[in-house]
């Protein structure tokens, strides 16, 4: 990952991340799925999992 | 022998009684055959069960004792069950998903192999959540209707604490095996990542996937390892005897904090209890934040599982449950760098995890196996506080560790550096032997008295 994009995607915050996988539910498996409460939890948890690594795992051998 | 005395054998016990023919293999597997008939449909431990070949397979068992030159081995003639997720040659492997109905292996995977090679009898595959995933399977809790018997190798442990068989294989890529191992009240054990062979299971998450055992003792789990192992096993100065030397335990502050109060202080006891026998407990952390932990562990499966089942989704979704589906949707989404940091997270996890074990010079981290008892039939549980030794891959084991205020089994949680499964399993035998019995069950009016919650039955 380049320095620039790990610094953006670190700044991300859980509900832009949840926006962005929702887009990508309803392209892939349409509507209704994106509504459906367990697609729901997954996303908010999926979300939150991305944020919290990439905000705070600080990989050694990344360059920044 | 009475039936009820057969039914409390443990495994390497009944194997013993089998070879020296004071019991014989048709006996027992008959025996756990009765008790499925009685409790197979009460508990919903079973998926299928293969009463006629199993009997045969035990005759012949009883047969081969006599052939000149035959040695037994180390299970010979002994009943078991095997997880809906691993295969079993001739006999269906579903893993609870209607499509699998009619699949039906024509190999053994390579744990059921093994054990069949021991001389093991299979009587049938225990229920499982689908493809070992989080929504509840049909098993039941026998110590309370109304509460989960976890999962996702649920029909295993509920198995196990029945009287069933005394030893079922379960799997792990999250908390499959500890948590319904301790909200059953038995031994659940996970070996070092890789230590058992993978060949041969529906895969969930092919980084992450464990197999694993329950049983009522120690003793099994230390047989399971014998036959199981696919590499040398690590063996330790205890290896030839019974750990005498007291443990070196770090108690986990920050499993504890995600703990009720009710198992934080039932904790504590066992602690307290641990260093009145001479062990020596320092407090420790996970090394990482459990959050960051949990994240990397999840995102792992979701992406795993994800691809696992991104086909089979496209012509079977609505045959798939609600979380499962949501899984595998969800997880085709997540940004590959995402997937790469968790699996980089994951060695990182592991160094910080063992590190606090060599830092400490412990024998093995202590945990609640789960943060509270069994909760309702909704859920398998909180899988949080078994995730960090599954992604980590190092060796668990939960043993029931009393009950709490509403009658229902709590665990204890011991984990130990990646190779020393033996190490673990003395440890844990030198702490079975400082924890108090688990007394019968009351107030289960839906089970046959005196089947379940004998004293002191996981020693």
């Amino acid at each position: 990952m380049s320095p620039d994009y790990s610094r953006q995607a670190a700044s991300l915050s859980s509900a832009s991340v949840e926006k962005q996988l929702a887009a990508d539910i309803e392209r892939l498996f349409g509507h209704s799925r994106l509504h459906d409460p367990a697609v729901q939890g997954q996303l908010k948890v999926t979300a939150a999992g991305i944020t919290r690594v990439l905000a705070e795992y600080l990989d050694p051998e990344d360059p920044l | 022998m009475r039936r009820d005395a057969l039914l409390e054998l443990g495994a390497t016990e009944a194997a013993a009684l089998i070879r020296r023919r004071q019991i014989s293999s048709t006996e027992i597997v008959q025996a756990a055959l009765e008790r499925v008939d009685d409790l197979g449909e009460l508990t919903g431990a079973w998926a299928t069960v293969i009463s006629e070949f199993a009997l045969a397979e035990a005759n012949r068992a009883d047969a081969d004792l006599w052939t000149r030159d035959f040695t037994p081995g180390r299970l010979h003639g002994v009943p078991f069950g095997v997880k809906d997720v691993i295969d079993t040659a001739n006999v269906p492997t579903a893993a609870a998903f209607t499509p699998f109905r009619n699949r039906v292996p024509v190999e053994d995977a390579a744990v059921v192999a093994a054990l069949k090679k021991a001389g093991a009898v299979l009587i049938g595959k225990t229920t499982t959540t689908q493809f070992a995933f989080a929504d509840p399977s049909s098993a039941r809790n026998p110590w309370a209707r109304s509460r989960t018997a976890g999962g996702s190798s649920s029909g295993s442990a509920v198995a196990v604490a029945t009287g069933q068989v005394p030893l079922a294989l379960g799997t792990q890529t999250g908390g499959s095996t500890l948590r319904p191992a301790a909200f059953n009240g038995v031994i659940g054990f996970k070996p070092t990542l890789g230590l058992v062979s993978t060949v041969g299971l529906l895969p969930l998450s092919w980084t992450l996937d464990h197999v694993g055992v329950l049983t009522r003792n120690i003793e099994d789990v230390r047989t399971f390892i014998d036959v199981a192992a696919a590499r040398p096993v690590k063996q330790s100065a205890a290896a030839i005897g019974p750990q005498i030397v007291p443990p070196r335990l770090g108690l986990v502050v920050p499993a504890l904090e995600e703990a009720c109060e009710e198992v934080r202080a039932h904790i504590r006891d066992l602690a307290n209890a641990f260093m009145a026998g001479g062990a020596i407990v320092v407090e420790v952390d996970f090394g990482l934040p459990l959050g960051l932990i949990l994240a990397a562990q999840r995102l792992i499966v979701q992406v795993e599982a994800a691809t696992v089942h991104r086909r089979l989704l496209e012509r079977h979704a609505s045959d798939y449950l609600p979380l499962l589906r949501a899984c595998a949707e969800v997880g085709q989404v997540v940004p590959a760098h995402s997937y790469v940091d968790a699996l980089r997270l994951r060695r990182l996890a592991a160094d910080r995890l063992e590190g606090q074990i060599a830092r400490h010079q412990l024998d093995a981290l202590l945990t609640p196996t789960v943060g509270s008892e069994a909760p309702g039939p909704e859920t398998t549980g909180d899988p949080s506080l078994q995730n960090p030794f599954t992604l980590a891959g190092m060796p668990s084991i939960s043993l029931p560790s009393g009950l709490s205020r509403n009658g229902l089994p709590l665990g204890v949680q011991f984990a130990a550096r990646c190779g020393d499964d033996i190490q673990l399993l003395e440890t844990a035998r030198w702490c079975a032997d400082h924890l108090e019995p688990i007394p019968a069950p009351a107030g289960i009016s839906e089970s046959p008295a005196g089947i379940i919650g004998r004293a002191n039955h996981f020693r």
